[in-house]
């Protein structure tokens, strides 16, 4: 429902440099006030932040910025919770950095401002992809403006294959494939010590969206309006990921840890991530690759993306306004590349040299959005990640089998989507 | 006689032997319970590589503060958040020594009407997981502004129902002989408090003290649900922000921020265990 | 006549110094603890919702609690734990406190007490990251056992192992505290009584039993009390561990309401769980606190 065609991004980069003459040639305002903004993720991001507010006070010199940082160390659900208990205080941040995970709670609710005017104003945003555009759109209004994004690759220690004597994966590589390779990789001691896994089955929503996407199928149906968990090819997806761990012994069993630090560690070979895990890789001096996610029906991988938004009835719109500009322009979206906490949404912003030293397939990056999906967000999101993960870590740990996990969750996604139905029509 | 003699000489010998084994037993055991601080310190040095290699070794290879650097120099006002969890612990405690002690006093020793029923709504509340309260409470806190400020968290635990039932129960179990002399003699209530239970509390006043202080250090859900961003943050808190995005934060790296959150209050144990121990061990009317 | 007066002096000066003290605390009670959690209440007969509207539900919200097989689950892992935790944190710190209450050098009770009572003052926040890393697949523990030739043990990843885990984890934690109430009960025994049964020849055991104990049961039943309030409501360290995974298995009924509540936004849902929990500890720790008036009366 979501193909974000390469074409729509190939807009020409000349509209980046003509959108920053426009803002050369603003001058100062007098105006004064306060902006409160929170944003989401790490240092590198507070750091573009500070750089947009920066460059925010130059043109408005009296207006006092402050930002605070959620790290969304647990998903994206406490963040929702924050946000709508900030809203229910009236103590609401001006502007909100957030997810598309989020866009329909938020926007269902009501607590964020149209900004397609704003959009339709400012021209930086023709070189952002249109369907990043639409995918902020909610009953036909937009309320976000698209900064980074973030698609799953597999991520491949390049040095645990050329030990163990296995050629780099290939873009078109197949389910069978990967799961060779990651038997091969898995390299046990004499006392059965699993000291290298070849995988790591992932234990995040996100991460584990492109084996289904690959097979021609997910977790919900396309409108994100109803459970597909009864689709046998769920099923063989999750059967796939089950026989790596228990029949191959190819990963450990998905706890509440992320694996990140035994893969910079060189313990797993292979895992799903997107590009934040960059800046990490550089600093362990990882000789790391990036592929996209094996197939078995179609090629396929999941995008989830940043975004900003402005809180419903936030006062001095217009410095406001030109806070968000500053947090979605063409600088930004340089420091972003360069900093390599995401892909930038800017296409000219994902060309810069900085973005593709590192890894060494860095564009497949782009080039893999002609076929990724968007991460399944409908306004339940929170219960629906927390329904599935709940029963996925369950099938993965052996304690229901798959047939009896694909129906309880099925049954409880439904019951989540009745409760939605219903809260909408109230 | 002589009999007698030798046997209690023999008992006194195996007693003294089985002595010396709980002793072995109690020191194998004691350095168990210190292994996770003992990796906690050792990790803090470590590269992640090296954090994760197999065997295991508890001496880091070299002392390299690369990891305590980057705790400072995130974005984390990793002192600030530092500050937030003493204060935020000081002065629960302290309002506690004082509000507990006071209304175990009253249900102790006095009598006035209503009094049983009152402490046991108060008790009541010993029950109450901070899970039923803390929603109306965040409500509440965002409408008059206490939102987002460490003292607002301080400000919900100035007393415990816990604290005064402890107390309570301290001061049931002392002798009442001397209060009703001094009562006799005709001093008043607040002087008999003041004067006399207190000094024979000073154990239980520290066992509270270290309960309180500990519990607050704790907090983490009501810490979450209540202080928002990174300068109102407790300690606890800070550990999310640095285990990353979806867990990509470096391990290391938070095992020496922790280290720093948690070397203060060892150092402060170590000074000041005659004090806190002490205090608990011995009971009554020594003091 | 004399004595009269004196006597209903007594009384209201009591009963005034009385309502001063309790004041402070009764008031902060009140406002911190007891109102909060009548809102609660009475959320959990509403569908709460600032944005989308609030409305009465009835008893839906219990209904949906008592009609899921979730709730069995969760409700019987978190009494699991419970029993699990206070066994395990009571008789061990029971077990080391008379371990430790002997005379020994002065240094050794110093290292004594730093060992067995620094788990207690670390946050459990903290301390259940250094365990979640001890407990992986490949971690620590599974080293060493596979070293002993013995298999390894999926310590968070699977239904048998994972609440032990947690259980351990948590007696590991908390045990020093309950050893040093045990220690202060211990010293209240008083030294005359011990002696003379010491003088009669009464052995260790009998003298634990006949004198020991029975001077110590209402700290004991203290402890049992304190720590099943706090197990009943065990959060942190299970988040930290397992996210109340695999599945269910581990899945606490704090964990449950944070999730509705601070996950889902499901704000009704969730106080209807809090006063079912509530209800239940209520209950519990009444059945304790009577068997302990009635054991100790006896």
């Amino acid at each position: 429902m979501f193909n974000i065609s390469r074409r729509n991004l190939l807009v020409s980069s000349a509209a980046l440099a003509a959108a920053a003459s426009v803002g050369r040639a603003l001058g100062q305002s007098d105006a004064s006030g306060t902006i409160r903004i929170l944003m989401n993720g790490g240092d590198a991001d507070l750091a573009n932040t500070n750089n947009a507010i920066a460059r925010f006070n130059k043109k408005y010199p009296n207006f006092q910025v402050s930002v605070d940082m959620d790290p969304i160390s647990t998903g994206w659900g406490d963040f929702v919770t924050k946000v709508i208990g900030q809203f229910a205080s009236s103590s609401q941040y001006d502007i909100y950095g957030t997810a598309i995970e989020t866009f329909q709670t938020f926007a269902a609710r009501g607590l964020m401002e149209p900004i397609d005017d704003f959009i339709a104003k400012n021209p930086n945003y023709s070189d952002f992809a249109p369907a990043l555009f639409e995918a902020c759109k909610y009953q036909g209004k937009t309320y976000f403006v698209p900064t980074s994004w973030n698609n799953i690759m597999v991520n491949y220690n390049r040095d645990l294959f050329d030990k163990a004597g296995q050629a780099y994966p290939k873009a078109d590589w197949s389910w069978d494939d990967f799961r060779a390779a990651a038997k091969a990789l898995t390299v046990k001691d004499g006392s059965g010590n699993v000291s290298q896994w070849g995988y790591e089955v992932p234990n995040q929503n996100f991460f584990i969206q492109p084996w289904f996407f690959t097979n021609g199928t997910g977790v919900l149906n396309d409108d994100w309006s109803a459970s597909n968990m009864l689709d046998p090819k769920v099923a063989e997806v999750l059967q796939f990921l089950y026989d790596i761990i228990h029949v191959d012994g190819s990963s450990p069993i998905p706890g509440s840890d992320t694996m990140d630090n035994q893969f910079l560690a060189g313990q797993v070979a292979m895992i799903n991530r997107g590009h934040w895990i960059i800046p990490n890789v550089r600093n362990a001096n990882l000789n790391m690759d990036v592929v996209p996610p094996p197939q078995k029906t179609t090629q396929a991988t999941v995008v989830g993306f940043g975004a900003v938004g402005i809180s419903k009835g936030a006062q001095n719109m217009e410095a406001v306004q030109a806070m968000v500009a500053e947090l979605t322009g063409p600088e930004l979206e340089a420091d972003v590349a360069k900093s390599g906490s995401s892909v930038p949404g800017s296409k000219a912003a994902a060309e810069l040299p900085e973005f593709l030293a590192f890894p060494p397939s860095a564009p497949l990056y782009y080039q893999t959005l002609d076929y990724a999906k968007a991460v399944p967000s409908p306004a339940n999101f929170l219960e629906v990640e927390k329904i599935f993960i709940r029963y996925y870590t369950a099938m993965m740990a052996g304690e229901v089998s798959i047939a009896d996990g694909c129906k309880q969750a099925d049954a409880e996604l439904n019951d989540s989507f009745a409760r939605l139905k219903a809260s909408l029509g109230a | 006689m002589s009999k007698t003699a030798h046997q209690g000489m023999q008992t006194k010998a195996a007693a003294r032997w089985i002595d010396r084994a709980i002793i072995a037993v109690l020191v194998l055991l004691g350095i168990f319970m210190l292994l996770p601080f003992a990796w906690l310190f050792s990790m803090s040095f470590r590269t992640v590589a090296d954090a994760y290699k197999m065997p295991p070794s508890f001496i880091p290879p070299n002392l390299d503060f690369k990891n305590y650097a980057a705790v400072l120099k995130a974005n984390v006002p990793f002192l600030q958040i530092y500050m937030n969890s003493v204060m935020i612990a000081v002065v629960v405690t302290l309002g506690q020594l004082v509000t507990c002690t006071l209304a175990a006093f009253a249900f102790a020793r006095l009598k006035f009407p209503g009094r049983d029923s009152l402490f046991f709504i108060l008790l009541v509340g010993l029950m109450f997981p901070a899970q039923v309260t803390i929603l109306p409470i965040f409500l509440g806190y965002a409408k008059t502004g206490l939102i987002n400020k460490p003292i607002g968290l301080a400000l919900m635990y100035l007393t415990s129902s816990f604290g005064v039932f402890l107390m309570r129960q301290f001061m049931q179990s002392q002798p009442k002989a001397l209060e009703e002399a001094a009562l006799m003699d005709g001093a008043g209530y607040l002087k008999i408090f003041w004067r006399i239970s207190l000094p024979q509390l000073r154990p239980a006043l520290s066992a509270l003290a270290i309960i309180t202080f500990t519990q607050t250090w704790n907090y983490y859900f009501q810490a979450k649900a209540l202080l928002g961003p990174q300068n109102a943050m407790t300690l606890p808190l800070a550990m999310d922000i640095l285990r990353g995005y979806l867990g990509s934060g470096n391990l290391a790296v938070v095992m020496a921020a922790m280290s720093m959150a948690v070397l203060p209050v060892v150092l402060l144990f170590l000074l000041a265990q005659k004090f806190v121990i002490e205090g608990v061990t011995m009971s009554g009317i020594r003091g | 006549m004399a004595t009269t007066a004196r006597h209903s002096d007594l009384a209201t000066s009591q009963m005034r110094t009385g309502y001063v003290l309790v004041f402070p605390a009764m008031l902060l009670y009140l406002t911190f603890v007891l109102a909060p959690a009548i809102v609660t209440v009475v959320l959990s007969f509403a569908y709460y919702d600032p944005q989308l509207g609030s409305h009465w539900v009835g008893l839906d919200n219990f209904k949906r609690f008592f009609t899921d097989r979730r709730s069995v689950q969760i409700f019987w892992n978190t009494l699991q734990f419970t029993l699990f935790a206070v066994t395990g944190n009571v008789s061990v710190g029971l077990l080391l406190a008379l371990a430790l209450n002997r005379s020994m050098p002065g240094w050794l009770l110093y290292f004594f007490r730093l060992a067995f009572f620094l788990p207690v003052i670390i946050a459990a926040a903290f301390v259940s990251i250094v365990w979640g890393y001890f407990y992986q697949d490949s971690g620590i523990f599974n080293y060493y056992l596979n070293l002993l030739g013995l298999p390894t043990v999926r310590w968070l990843t699977s239904a048998q192992t994972a609440m032990p885990s947690i259980v351990f984890m948590d007696v590991w934690k908390n045990t020093g505290f309950f050893m040093v109430i045990f220690i202060a009960a211990l010293q209240g025994v008083p030294k005359t009584i011990m002696e003379a049964a010491i003088m009669d020849g009464t052995p260790p055991w009998r003298r634990f039993w006949r004198i020991t104990l029975p001077w110590i049961s209402p700290v004991v039943f203290f402890a049992v009390v304190y720590a099943s309030i706090g197990a009943l409501q065990v959060y942190e360290s299970i988040w930290i561990l397992t996210k109340g995974g695999p599945g269910d298995t581990t899945r606490s009924m704090s964990i449950n309401i944070v999730e509705e509540a601070f996950g889902s936004f499901q704000i009704g849902y969730a106080a209807s769980v809090a006063v079912v929990m509530t209800v239940v500890i209520l209950i519990i720790t009444g059945m304790q606190m009577l068997a302990s008036s009635w054991l100790v009366s006896k």
